[in-house]
């Protein structure tokens, strides 16, 4: 059965159906630019104007109020000079991601291969995605009360094992732990469901094949499993990685930065520019600097997926 | 024909819906307020609100005024008080401030600008002198008060009376306030809640050895010997958990806290709050002044009232509001929720009043203490601070706790806020 092609509009028998398809065609472009439309207005006022805002605000001094006035690079080199916040929170942020990530990626990935095979497999994922939709104030403000000296923490720690607790977020050594902490227990449950998913698309028939060609237990989870699943591995990683180096509600709930500026991050020092010290400029210009670091991250994990990724074909 | 249609049915869509967009947010008022079709005129009021209860009592000074003048309407909004003039100064920036502006005495330097000098609107009898002056930069009045404040030393009666310790009580001294902290210390419990907020942390200091963090012509002066002298001792009320260390350096109320909370058996905490703190308490509340260091008990004076933002397109509307929030019907309300010491000297009786009827068993102590709470008004001194004293406050609770902890030394600490302060003041 012949197919009509959409875009002919010739009556049946008449001939020259080109001519018709060119005005065809510029109506069927203007419908398509009318649906985009809204999302591109929105996506222009409110994404990529501030964004460009925000690039010519970083060559600015730009209090909150009053007259703005040009600067250069000025602002960037008070970041990296004589700010004394901006190179810890730098450093922060990445100690944090370091933690954050590896320990994200691995209790979501070992808990999503154990409930696996559970009776109760869904249960433990409704469970586990809890803390990752609860908001994230409200986890946080829980949070601190259990870090408390004399919290449930401690009180368990004295109990159980005798050892008296640190002042956990007043301590420097285990404040940005603690906020790590928090943010995996919140943050893995969403990852949880991304890896479930993927290994319920495991084909099952190569499981069995690697099984009766006699790989087992550890080697057909490092051999078999996990590349079949690396895509979705891919993801999460990249995706962690991003918020991660944007994190800013723990430590601004748990900590508010301190004890000194030992839980600092990129996102909280750009937020004291901005809303604290009320230069807007130098907010903008700490923001871009994430920016730049980020895509250099995201830009390092699309080169490197050609090594470790495979897609099915 | 169906083509041009569907086009044109397109670019419709996107012409309203970009409408839409720009219409949304938009505020079709002027700044502050608004006037409906029949002359009644609403102002916007930004307050901060704690609580449930205060936020109740908002809305009814909000209602008098509508009570004395049906045409005008007051609308409330609030914040948190931490997060207030973080909320304040955004607003100011995108001209979504409110007509009527609330504002703490210690917050006023950054707002010179952006507030309406009251002149003739302020009435020149009924307010007690300290309140306006705190409330007065550069000569010009910039908001009405309605409450003064000191700081004071709130005590667990039960536990001084348990412990055999004699009341905190007028002309107590340091000595006095280390030895009854250090007894109160056992079970797990604190003799002492600590604070790194400004007015409760400071306040101690200047008793302490008169030790004052901004010189005359209101310039930081945090690394001054008597501070580091002054913090060196505070600190070391940490020492065997006589003194109960903040949690994290977001605690900004962790003193007041816990002694509500019976894990601390004294606190400083302000005048504004002996209503709610003899209310919460599971446990009977005693009311002191700061215990005397060298130069006697000393206390820092604040307070707070209501100003009318400069681009109000309704000022004249806003003076009328501001004389009914600030008038004697509204003390009088306030003072018999046991609000905070009021403003208005005629209502100052009133709240002494209050406090003994809550506490009838023990009239003369609660007078005693109002009484003393009235000395201190006399010879306090109110905080003049700096424009960025938003941040200044903020360094302070980072820094600080590390000094509580050990983790630094009142010197560094106090050096790091002295120049991250110094230099936006």
């Amino acid at each position: 059965m012949a197919t009509t092609p959409l875009l002919s509009t010739a009556a049946p028998g008449r001939g020259k159906p080109r001519k018709r398809r060119r005005p065809g065609r510029r109506a069927e472009q203007w419908s398509a630019f009318g649906f985009a439309g809204p999302s591109v207005v929105g996506l222009g006022l409110f994404t990529l104007f501030p964004v460009a805002m925000a690039v010519v605000m970083s060559l600015f001094h730009w209090p909150m109020l009053g007259e703005p006035s040009f600067l250069g690079l000025d602002n960037f080199k008070y970041l990296f000079g004589e700010d004394p916040d901006f190179g810890v929170a730098l450093r922060n942020t990445f100690i944090f991601t370091g933690l954050y990530v590896p320990l994200n990626v691995l209790v979501a990935l070992g808990l999503a291969f154990w409930i696996n095979n559970s009776r109760f497999a869904q249960l433990w994922r409704v469970l586990f995605f809890i803390p990752a939709i609860t908001p994230m104030v409200a986890n946080a403000v829980i949070w601190k009360l259990l870090l408390q000296p004399d919290g449930t923490f401690a009180y368990y720690l004295d109990s159980l094992f005798g050892i008296s607790a640190p002042n956990f977020l007043a301590d420097g050594r285990t404040a940005l732990l603690s906020v790590v902490a928090m943010s995996v227990w919140q943050g893995f449950g969403y990852n949880l469901i991304v890896f479930s998913a993927a290994i319920n698309e495991m084909p099952s028939n190569l499981l069995e094949a690697a099984q009766l060609d006699g790989a087992t237990g550890l080697r057909k989870f490092w051999s078999v499993q996990l590349p079949l699943i690396s895509p979705a591995m891919f993801f999460a990683t990249t995706m962690t990685l991003i918020t991660s180096m944007q994190v800013f509600t723990q430590p601004y709930i748990l900590t508010a930065g301190g004890p000194g500026n030992a839980t600092e991050t990129l996102v909280m020092n750009v937020y004291q520019a901005g809303f604290q010290s009320r230069d807007l400029g130098l907010a903008a210009s700490g923001a871009w600097i994430l920016f730049a670091i980020i895509l250099l991250i995201t830009a390092v994990q699309f080169l490197g997926q050609k090594k470790w990724v495979h897609y099915e074909h | 024909m169906r083509q041009l249609r569907r086009a044109a049915l397109a670019l419709g869509a996107v012409i309203v819906a970009a409408g839409a967009l720009t219409a949304c947010g938009g505020d079709s008022d002027s700044a502050g307020g608004g006037k409906a079709d029949d002359g009644t005129v609403t102002l916007d009021w930004e307050m901060w609100a704690g609580s449930e209860d205060e936020k109740a009592q908002l809305d009814h000074l909000a209602q008098m005024v509508t009570d004395a003048n049906p045409k005008l309407k007051v609308d409330l909004r609030t914040a948190p008080f931490n997060d207030y003039f973080t909320k304040l100064q955004t607003e100011f920036a995108t001209g979504e401030q409110a007509c009527i502006v609330s504002m703490q005495s210690l917050r006023l330097a950054g707002y010179t600008d952006l507030l309406e000098p009251l002149g003739e609107h302020v009435p020149a009898d009924g307010f007690d002198p300290a309140s306006t002056a705190a409330l007065n930069l550069g000569g010009k009045q910039l908001a009405m008060p309605f409450d003064l404040a000191s700081m004071l030393v709130y005590y667990n009666k039960d536990a001084f009376k348990a412990a055999g310790l004699d009341e905190p009580k007028a002309g107590w001294t340091i000595a006095d306030f280390e030895n009854a902290a250090k007894t109160l210390t056992k079970d797990g419990k604190s003799g002492f809640g600590m604070s790194f907020s400004d007015l409760h942390t400071l306040s101690l200091l200047l008793s302490y050895n008169d030790a004052e963090p901004v010189t005359d012509d209101v310039k930081l002066q945090f690394d001054e010997q008597k501070m580091i002298d002054a913090v060196t001792w505070y600190a070391g009320l940490a020492k065997d958990d006589v003194g109960s260390v903040p949690a994290s350096a977001a605690d900004g109320g962790w003193g007041e806290t816990q002694f509500v909370n019976g894990n601390a058996m004294m606190a400083v905490d302000g005048s504004w709050n002996i209503g709610s703190n003899i209310s919460s308490a599971k446990f009977d509340v005693g009311v002191a002044p700061l215990p005397a260091g060298v130069g006697g008990s000393k206390t820092y004076v604040a307070n707070s009232g209501f100003g009318v933002s400069k681009d109000c397109a309704y000022k004249d509307e806003a003076y009328e509001a501001l004389q009914i929030l600030t008038g004697s019907g509204a003390a009088q309300y306030l003072t018999d929720q046991g609000r905070s010491f009021p403003a208005r000297t005629e209502q100052q009786p009133a709240f002494k009043e209050f406090l003994v009827a809550q506490d009838p068993g023990n009239a003369e102590a609660v007078s005693a203490a109002v009484d003393s709470i009235t000395a201190s008004l006399a010879t306090g001194v109110p905080l003049f601070t700096t424009k960025n004293w938003d941040e200044v406050s903020k360094n302070m609770a980072r820094y600080l706790i590390e000094v509580y902890t050990g983790a630094s030394t009142p010197a560094d600490a106090l050096a790091a806020i002295q120049q991250q302060g110094a230099r936006n003041q």
